[in-house]
C-alpha cells in the first residue's frame, strides 16, 4: 500500500514539476512561439494563437491539407516557403478570400517601414497588443466548459456560433468521407475510471490522417501501449490535449466511464 | 526501503526514457518537392564530398520505375546499392546516363583539382545548390493530387503530359508487350474500412514484374502472406514504395476505394 | 595419298561440327567474351511473359540463369562494376522465374 502511494505521489510530483501543471488560461491555451529563423533575420519571433484560426477552420485543414507539424519549430517555416504559397502562405498571400475578407500577405523580401507594421502582426513576441481581434471580445459569447473558464469548442460549433471551414480551393482535395469508427472504451490500469474515446467527435475536425498513422500508428485498438507519462510529454493524446485542445488536467472530460 | 528507492529510480528512468521517444507525435511532412528524397552516403563523406541528395520527382517524370530499379539495378533502400564513383565512371548505375553524353557527367577521379560545381549538383546535402530544374515550374501543368509530390502521376501520363521512357539503349532488353495480370480485391482488416482493389495493370505499366516479385511480395497465392497496415507503415510490402516515393500511405482513400456492400 | 588424308581430315572436322551443333546447350557450354550478354538478353527478356510459360519452359529458363550466374562469377570487369550490376539483374530475373514456377506447380 505504501509503495502504491509513494508511486502515486512521485507520479504527480514528476508531472507537476515538468509542466507546472495548471489548466492554462483560455487565452494562453494554444499559443505557440515560433523562432526557427525570425531572430536570425532580425525579426521578433512569431506568436501564433490557435484560438482565432480554431474558430474558423478545422484542425484537419492546417494539419493535414496544408501540412503543419504538431510540435513547435518542427515544421521549419521560412519566409521563402510562405512566399511560395506554402504553410502560412497558403492563405496569407494577399489574394485569398475567406468569408469575404482578403487575407493579408505574409513575408516579403523587402518591406518599407509602413509595411513592417504588417510583419508585426505575426512577428509580435514582446509586442502583443497589436492584434486585429481581441480574445475577450471575439470569444465573449462562446460557451464554456464546466468551471466557466475554458471554452467549449464542441458546443460552440453545435450551437452554430462558429462555422468551421474544412476546404481550401487549390489546396484541399475532395475525398469521399471514410466511415467513422465506433466509440470504444480504453481500459485504464490505474485507479482512474476507463476512458470512452469518441472517434466521431475527433474525426469531425481531424479527419483520419491527422492522427493515423503518425500519432496513433496502429488502426487496431490495443496494439500500441501508452500511459499518462507519454501523454504528459505531448505524445499520443498529448499531441493535442496539452497545448491546444482541452487540457489533460480536466481529468473527467476523458475518464468518463462510470466505475462499477 | 530499498524496494521503494528502486521504484522511485525506475519511475524517473521511465519518465525520462519516454521523454526522449519520438512516437505518438506529428512530425514535419516532406514538402512536395522534398517527397521522394533519398540521401546516399556510402562513400561520399569518406571522399570529402557532401552526401548525395537524390530527388525522385525529376527522374520519375522521365523514366519508368522499372528502367532504374530493374534494368540499371538500383536497390530500393538508401545505401543498399553500394554505388561508387568508379561504378559511375564505368557507365553503371548513375553513370548509365550521366556519362557526359545523355546527361551531365557524374564522377571523375581528379575532381579535387577542378571546381566541384558539377559534383555539387548531386553531392549537395547541406549545401545551397540551385537546382537546374525548379519543382514548381517544371510540374506546373501537371494534374495535382494531395500529399506526396502533390502530383497525380498516373493522370499526368494518361493525359500525355509526361512520357516516361521504359527503354535505355545498350542497357534495357528489347521486350514483348507485358501480359497483365488481373486486378483483385483485398479485404481490410478493420471493420468499416473500404476494401482495396489492387490493380496489377497500374503497377506493372511502370514496374514490370521483377520489381515486386518475389522480393517485396513473396506469397505465391493471394492470401498466403498475411500482412497488416503496421507492416506497411514499417516499409514492407506496399510500404516499400508507398512509404517514401509513390503516393503516401497518409492518403487512405487512394487504395481503400471499394465501399463494403 | 596426302590428298586423301587431307580430305578425310576435313570430313572428320565437318562431321564433328555437325555433331556438336546438335547439342547446343550441353552443360559444359562456354560463352565467348560477350555472348553471355546475348544469352542474358534472351533469357531475361522474357520475364514479362513469365506467367504464360509451362513449368518445363520455366525450369529451362532457371537453368540457363544458373549457368549465367557461374559465368558472371568469372567476370572481372572494371573493378567488378559489371559483375555487380548484372548479378543483381540476373538475380531478379532468376527469382522471378522460380517464383512463377512455384506458382505453376502449386496450381496443379
Amino acid at each position: 500500500m505504501a509503495k502504491i502511494l509513494f508511486a502515486a505521489v512521485l507520479f504527480c510530483l514528476l508531472t507537476a514539476v515538468s509542466f507546472a501543471g495548471k489548466i492554462p488560461d483560455p487565452e494562453e491555451l494554444g499559443k505557440v512561439v515560433l523562432n526557427n529563423t525570425s531572430s536570425r533575420a532580425g525579426m521578433a519571433p512569431v506568436v501564433f494563437d490557435h484560438w482565432l484560426h480554431r474558430a474558423k477552420f478545422t484542425c484537419r485543414l492546417c494539419h493535414v491539407d496544408i501540412g503543419f507539424a504538431m510540435q513547435r519549430g518542427e515544421t521549419g517555416i521560412t519566409a521563402d516557403f510562405n512566399m511560395q504559397g506554402l504553410y502560412c502562405g497558403s492563405c496569407h498571400d494577399g489574394k485569398r478570400e475567406i468569408a469575404e475578407k482578403t487575407i493579408f500577405a505574409s513575408c516579403a523580401e523587402k518591406a518599407t517601414a509602413e509595411e513592417r507594421k504588417q510583419c508585426a502582426r505575426c512577428h509580435s513576441r514582446g509586442a502583443e497588443g497589436q492584434r486585429e481581434y481581441q480574445f475577450d471580445t471575439f470569444t465573449g459569447n462562446f460557451p464554456r466548459l464546466p468551471g466557466g473558464v475554458s471554452i467549449d469548442w464542441e458546443k460552440a460549433e453545435e450551437e452554430g456560433i462558429i462555422k468551421l471551414i474544412d476546404f481550401l480551393p487549390g489546396i484541399s482535395f475532395h475525398r469521399d468521407p471514410l466511415k467513422a469508427q465506433e466509440d470504444f472504451s480504453i481500459d485504464v490500469t490505474t485507479w482512474a475510471s476507463d476512458v470512452i474515446f469518441s472517434h466521431r467527435k475527433h474525426a469531425v475536425w481531424n479527419g483520419c490522417e491527422l492522427c493515423h498513422p503518425e500519432i496513433f500508428p496502429s488502426s487496431k485498438k490495443g496494439t500500441i501501449q501508452y500511459s499518462m507519462f507519454q501523454i504528459m510529454r505531448g505524445e499520443y493524446c498529448g499531441a493535442c490535449h496539452i497545448n491546444v485542445a482541452f487540457s489533460v488536467w480536466i481529468c473527467n472530460k476523458c475518464h468518463t466511464k462510470p466505475v462499477r | 526501503m530499498k524496494k521503494t528507492l528502486f521504484l522511485a529510480v525506475l519511475s524517473v528512468i521511465v519518465f525520462l526514457g519516454v521523454a526522449l521517444a519520438e512516437t505518438g507525435v506529428k512530425k514535419r511532412r516532406p514538402l512536395p518537392f522534398e517527397y521522394g528524397r533519398v540521401v546516399i552516403n556510402n562513400y561520399s563523406e569518406r571522399a570529402r564530398l557532401a552526401p548525395v541528395v537524390f530527388d525522385h520527382w525529376l527522374h520519375r517524370m522521365n523514366f519508368t520505375c522499372r528502367v532504374c530499379h530493374v534494368d540499371i539495378g538500383f536497390a530500393m533502400e538508401a545505401g543498399a546499392t553500394d554505388i561508387r564513383a568508379v561504378d559511375n565512371m564505368s557507365a553503371y548505375y548513375c553513370g548509365t546516363c550521366h556519362d557526359g553524353k545523355k546527361a551531365f557527367s557524374s564522377c571523375e577521379l581528379d575532381f579535387g583539382l577542378k571546381s566541384t560545381e558539377t559534383c555539387d549538383r548531386c553531392h549537395s546535402l547541406g549545401k545551397k545548390v540551385e537546382r537546374k530544374f525548379d519543382f514548381a515550374e517544371t510540374t506546373r501543368g501537371l494534374p495535382k493530387e494531395r500529399f506526396g509530390n502533390g502530383i497525380d502521376w498516373e493522370r499526368a501520363e494518361d493525359e500525355g503530359k509526361i512520357t516516361p521512357s521504359d527503354y535505355i539503349e545498350g542497357v534495357s532488353i528489347k521486350r514483348d508487350q507485358l501480359v497483365v495480370q488481373k486486378d483483385f480485391l483485398l479485404d481490410a482488416k478493420v471493420e468499416g474500412m473500404p476494401e482495396i482493389i489492387f490493380s496489377h495493370k497500374k503497377h506493372t505499366v511502370w514496374n514490370g514484374c521483377e520489381l515486386c516479385h518475389p522480393e517485396i511480395f513473396i506469397g505465391i497465392k493471394r492470401g498466403t502472406t498475411k500482412y497488416s497496415m503496421v507492416d506497411i507503415y514499417e516499409g514492407r510490402f506496399c510500404g516499400a514504395c508507398h512509404g517514401s516515393v509513390a503516393f503516401p500511405l497518409l492518403d487512405c482513400q487512394r487504395c481503400h476505394t471499394q465501399k463494403v456492400q | 595419298m596426302k590428298k586423301i588424308i587431307f580430305f578425310a581430315l576435313i570430313g572428320v572436322c565437318g562431321l564433328g561440327m555437325l555433331a556438336g551443333s546438335m547439342f547446343p546447350d550441353s552443360p559444359g557450354t562456354v560463352f565467348a567474351a560477350d555472348d553471355w550478354k546475348q544469352e542474358f538478353a534472351e533469357v531475361c527478356g522474357k520475364t514479362q511473359n513469365a506467367m504464360e510459360f509451362t513449368p518445363e519452359e520455366l525450369r529451362s529458363l532457371v537453368d540457363r540463369c544458373t549457368r549465367l550466374e557461374k559465368r558472371l562469377d568469372e567476370l572481372n570487369g572494371p573493378q567488378g562494376s559489371e559483375r555487380k550490376v548484372y548479378a543483381t539483374r540476373l538475380k531478379m530475373c532468376k527469382e522471378l522465374y522460380i517464383y512463377t514456377l512455384e506458382y505453376r506447380e502449386k496450381e496443379k
